[in-house]
């Protein structure tokens, strides 16, 4: 490698220096010339052994020495030392141009040599260590794959190892299986044994029993006996019964009326909490109806035609709630109903409650509005501002209870007395515009009062005046019935039952809108005048028909108020519109309390999970 | 809180009057009672020897001391001192005396639960039942005293007999489906009879009045099963615990399960607070110290085992495991979970969740909840009483030179005073108004 090294050092410098060491080493370095020289004893032995004595040239032989070297030159393709002939009989003369020209080609050729032996031997090092390298790795990877090989028998072995260990596991898996059944059929075989002997046991501890019985018992024990000073009486009073057949069928009466109240009890329960359930359920819809009615308009100016059906819907519910009377009943359809018309609202305010959803995502996405938004900053330079005014009007106060106290006792007990009496008087005044103001509230109501009692009267002689009316209308149809033959008359009665009915109800359904208009138009309330349009059409349901019917019903006993008291009806239906609006402005804190408290909540939590650190 | 100077007391017998005027209580074999507010004797009675059981009659007229060693059933008047009772079972032993709900009848086991005997104090006439079944809770009233149900055992096979108080006529008799009945219980309204089977099998039977079957309820098979059962006193819900280490809830209409608690080891919900009894140096300063919730219940687990002995020799008297609470606006339910017997777990049953644990040092000897609102007495066999409420937790020491240890706890009707016993002696502890409570427990409740 050092050799190496230090061949390779020459080569790295400048081509000149390289050349001229060269140059030098051939003129002057001993080894050179004699590697040269060795070189040159390469060439055929006889010249070798003639040149060993002697100089290749000498003064004798320059003639043949030059021919000679002319001659090995040509043959190695070389142009002749001589120069060319030009007559047989002319001495060819030496070129010395041409012999220069070779002697440089050869040094240059000797030189290419040099550089190739050079190269040649530093690429022989090199492959040299490579092959050591490589070696090296052979020898590594050998060892390798010995260690793996022998790993890998290892392996094996343990394999087969666990293998057979494995099997025994498996035998012994078996064999535990085996034990297990076996002992479970034991167990089984002995509870069977322990139940058997059990019953046995029992069966003998009951004749023992039995026969302690007849030796305690029938003995008659003189010891068994109760003293008592006094019988005392029964603690209702009462003497004690006979048994006869009639208690028994009392005791058995008795346990049923318990029974009987029990679940009478537990039904009143459950029809309860029913009530309530629709109760709430009711409340929802009410709700649910007074939040998505603001949103009516808005859809329809989009014209969405999903929401655009279920509006009507709405609608049609606003007209259901007015029917609260048909929430006491329980029937399937009522309650169908119910469900549905609350499912369908349940689902527009989902979506209503997604789109909001989105639309607050967007607002977030497109980022906060600075005006909106008070940064905490200010927030806090706020709060601290207001504290200072806090602070401010604390000393203020404080100040000024000092000047009272000093104004009262820097003033003597006249003036406080005038004061008191000052104060006295303003009470006073104060007192009478109350007193007054009572006074006139209390005529109000008793004016009210008054008016009540006069429409109540109105309205049950009215009352009595339909009912007489109904009556004799039905007896009419009564009697007009018996002169129809038998079989006819049921159906005849059921029709005219309805058509009556009908035929009653329309006139007033229609002319209804007519006494209306004058009231509800300034009143202006969509609620009543889906009602109508609800209880116009001509071929309702049957449900339908019978919420049209209870809906007509109502009407017209409103009617027959409406026809007295014409003023009433107004003050019914804002007051309904009233609720209405109580309705929603009562949901309204309760969801912002329920907000408020959804806050507090997280903030509660995070204040425990805040805890929750160490 | 206040406390009465301390009396004498044997065996632990120490009642209360149903009408809460009186309070009767056992030395040796002299019966003492007291008038429950002023603590002055009132009448001193004599029975024949140690007094083994005493029993207040339901209209507090009579009490009823039973000398099991001797097989006599004494019974004492009120109103007059000079009137006696002496009931003599002779040959055929006692084991069990108790009063039927009218107060004028007395039911004497004999020995080898050969029969019962339904002795009358207004008449001469004597009742049998026989065949009585010796197990756990083999007797049971309903809550108007209208009926009584009796586990019955013939021909290796149980019965329930539903008898009519009034004249101890038998109304109902039926087979129950059990291996081995272990109990029955009415529930308070009268109306449903719940039988369970021993501890070898999971199985709960419920019978209506008329001993139609309801429902059964089994919660898992092959494995021990029922330690404990209790009524809400709503009759709405009936708690089962077993030997899971659960409790399950059962509901009055379908009688399934509605909710099953365990008794986890550790709890990590923060919602719950567990309160950790932890002594301090000085042992006068009345002692509370409650951890906030989460992380605290880690302590019970390596103690599990050295307690678990404690917990067999416990499971004797199972119905003070889990108890339905006497109340019916806030209804919990303390159970007692027998691998970490110094602990009390606390339900809420409005919520279906736990709502409290206590960890004593000392394993729990008893516990009573107020009968008027959700409050809760324990004691562990140490000097001071522990009292629960949803607004926090104190314990009291009990006064008394050499220390009392309370091994049971009984309250008063009212709730205003709690009777506290040790073996020898016992005091009265007057708690105060309800406002002046409500403002101690606040103070306490700041503590946490």
């Amino acid at each position: 490698m050092g050799d190496w090294m230090t061949v390779t050092d020459p080569g790295l410098s400048s081509e000149s220096k390289y050349i001229s060491q060269y140059t030098s080493e051939t003129k002057m370095s001993p080894s050179s010339l004699y590697s040269q020289q060795v070189l040159c004893s390469s060439i055929p032995l006889s010249k070798n052994v003639h040149s060993f004595f002697s100089a290749f040239c000498t003064e004798e032989n320059i003639e043949q020495s030059i021919s000679y070297l002319d001659q090995e030159l040509t043959t190695f393709g070389f142009p002749s030392l001589y120069e060319e002939s030009k007559g047989k009989e002319t001495k060819r003369e030496l070129n010395i141009v041409a012999v220069l020209n070779c002697m440089n080609e050869l040094l240059v050729l000797q030189r290419k040599n040099l550089l190739a032996q050079e190269n040649v031997e530093t690429q022989n090092l090199k492959l040299g260590s490579d092959m050591d390298h490589l070696q090296n790795c052979y020898a590594k990877l050998k060892e390798q794959l010995e260690t793996s090989r022998r790993e890998m028998i290892g392996l094996q072995e343990r394999d087969r190892q666990l293998q057979c260990k494995n099997r025994n596991l498996h035998q012994l898996l078996k064999n535990e299986k085996d034990e297990v059944q076996k002992l479970q059929n034991i167990i089984a075989s002995r509870a069977t044994q322990y139940n058997h002997d059990m019953k046995r046991k029992e069966r003998e501890y009951n004749k023992l029993k039995e026969r302690l019985h007849q030796l305690v018992m029938n003995k008659k024990d003189k010891k068994i006996a109760m003293e008592v000073l006094n019988y005392v009486g029964r603690a209702d009073g009462k003497r004690g019964s006979w048994r006869t057949g009639k208690t028994e069928a009392r005791n058995e009466d008795e346990m049923y009326k318990i029974l009987l109240n029990d679940y009478e009890y537990r039904q009143k329960q459950i029809l309860m909490e029913n009530a309530e359930l629709k109760k709430v359920l009711q409340q929802m819809k009410k709700e649910m109806i007074s939040l998505l009615s603001p949103q009516k308009q808005k859809p329809r100016e989009r014209a969405d035609d999903s929401t655009g059906t279920v509006i009507s819907d709405i609608e049609e519910d606003a007209g259901e709630l007015s029917r609260e009377s048909t929430w006491d009943l329980s029937c399937e359809t009522v309650r169908e109903q119910l469900t549905n018309s609350i499912r369908k609202q349940w689902r527009i305010l989902k979506s209503h409650v997604e789109k909001l959803d989105n639309q607050v995502s967007k607002v977030h996405l497109e980022g906060f509005n600075d005006e909106d938004v008070i940064s905490r900053q200010d927030h806090e330079q706020e709060t601290e501002k207001l504290e200072l005014e806090i602070q401010q009007c604390k000393e203020m106060i404080k100040t000024q209870q000092q000047l009272l106290q000093q104004l009262a006792t820097a003033c003597d007990d006249d003036t406080t007395s005038l004061l008191r009496d000052c104060y006295l008087l303003e009470e006073k005044e104060r007192l009478k515009e109350e007193w007054s103001l009572f006074k006139e509230q209390k005529k109000n109501f008793e004016k009210e009062r008054r008016s009540f009692t006069e429409a109540a009267i109105r309205l049950g002689l009215e009352r009595k005046a339909f009912e007489e009316e109904r009556a004799s209308w039905l007896k009419q149809q009564f009697l007009n019935m018996t002169t129809f033959d038998h079989q006819n008359s049921e159906n005849v009665k059921l029709f005219s039952a309805f058509s009556g009915s009908s035929d009653r109800d329309n006139p007033t359904v229609h002319s209804r809108p007519r006494q209306k208009k004058p009231h509800g138009a300034p009143s202006g309330s969509p609620v009543c005048t889906s009602k109508l349009t609800k209880s116009l059409p001509a071929s309702p349901s049957t449900s339908d028909f019978c919420q049209t019917r209870s809906c007509v019903s109502e009407y017209s006993s409103s009617i027959s108020v409406l026809n007295t008291t014409p003023e009433e009806s107004k003050p019914n239906q804002v007051g309904r519109e009233c609720t209405n609006q109580k309705w929603s402005m009562a949901s309204r804190p309760d969801s912002q309390e329920g907000c408020c408290s959804g806050c507090s909540s997280t903030h509660a939590d995070a204040h425990i999970e805040k805890d929750d650190l160490p | 809180m206040n406390f009465s100077e301390v009396f004498k007391l044997s065996s632990l017998l120490c009642k209360f009057s149903p009408d809460g005027k009186y309070l009767a209580s056992c030395v040796q074999y002299r019966l003492v009672v007291r008038d429950a507010s002023t603590l002055q004797i009132c009448q001193l009675y004599t029975c024949l020897d140690q007094i083994q059981h005493i029993e207040w009659s339901a209209d507090s007229l009579f009490i009823l001391c039973a000398l099991y060693k001797r097989g006599l059933v004494q019974v004492w008047s009120l109103e007059q001192p000079e009137w006696h009772c002496k009931i003599d079972e002779g040959s055929a032993g006692l084991v069990a005396s108790c009063w039927s709900p009218d107060g004028r009848h007395i039911l004497n086991t004999t020995e080898f639960h050969l029969r019962i005997t339904v002795w009358s104090l207004c008449t001469k006439s004597v009742s049998y039942i026989k065949y009585p079944k010796a197990c756990q809770q083999g007797i049971t009233f309903t809550r108007d005293g209208r009926y009584l149900a009796l586990a019955e055992r013939r021909d290796c096979k149980d019965y329930v007999s539903i008898l009519v108080c009034s004249d101890w006529q038998l109304l109902r008799h039926f087979d129950t489906d059990t291996q081995d009945l272990a109990g029955i219980e009415w529930a308070p309204n009268g109306c449903v009879l719940a039988a369970w089977d021993s501890c070898l099998e999971y199985k709960i039977l419920l019978y209506a009045l008329d001993g139609r079957l309801l429902s059964a309820f089994c919660a898992y098979e092959r494995s021990l099963g029922i330690k404990s059962v209790a009524w809400s006193p709503s009759s709405q819900f009936l708690a089962v615990g077993s030997y899971d280490g659960k409790v399950r809830i059962l509901n009055h209409v379908t009688w399934k399960m509605i909710t099953e608690f365990g008794h986890p080891a550790t709890i990590n919900n923060p919602k719950i607070v567990v309160y950790k009894e932890a002594e301090k140096s000085p042992p006068l300063v009345l002692g509370r110290l409650a951890f906030p919730p989460p992380r605290a219940a880690a302590g019970p687990l390596s103690s599990m085992e050295s307690e678990y002995a404690e917990a067999c020799r416990r499971q004797s008297q199972p119905q003070d495991r889990h108890r339905g609470t006497g109340l019916q606006s806030r209804q919990l339910l303390p159970g007692d979970e027998e691998c970490v017997p110094s602990a009390v777990w606390i339900w809420d049953i409005q919520k279906l969740r736990l709502l409290a644990v206590l960890e004593q040092l000392s394993a729990v000897r008893c516990f009573q909840w107020d009968p008027r609102q959700a409050r809760l007495a324990i004691c562990t066999g140490g000097s001071k009483v522990y009292l629960w409420s949803p607004a926090g937790c104190v314990s009291v020491q009990v006064p008394g030179e050499g220390g009392l240890q309370v091994l049971s706890v009984c309250w008063h009707l009212s709730g205003d005073s709690l009777a506290v016993l040790s073996k020898d002696r016992f005091c009265l502890c007057f708690l105060e108004t309800e406002q002046g409570v409500g403002t101690a427990f606040g103070q306490a409740g700041d503590h946490t």
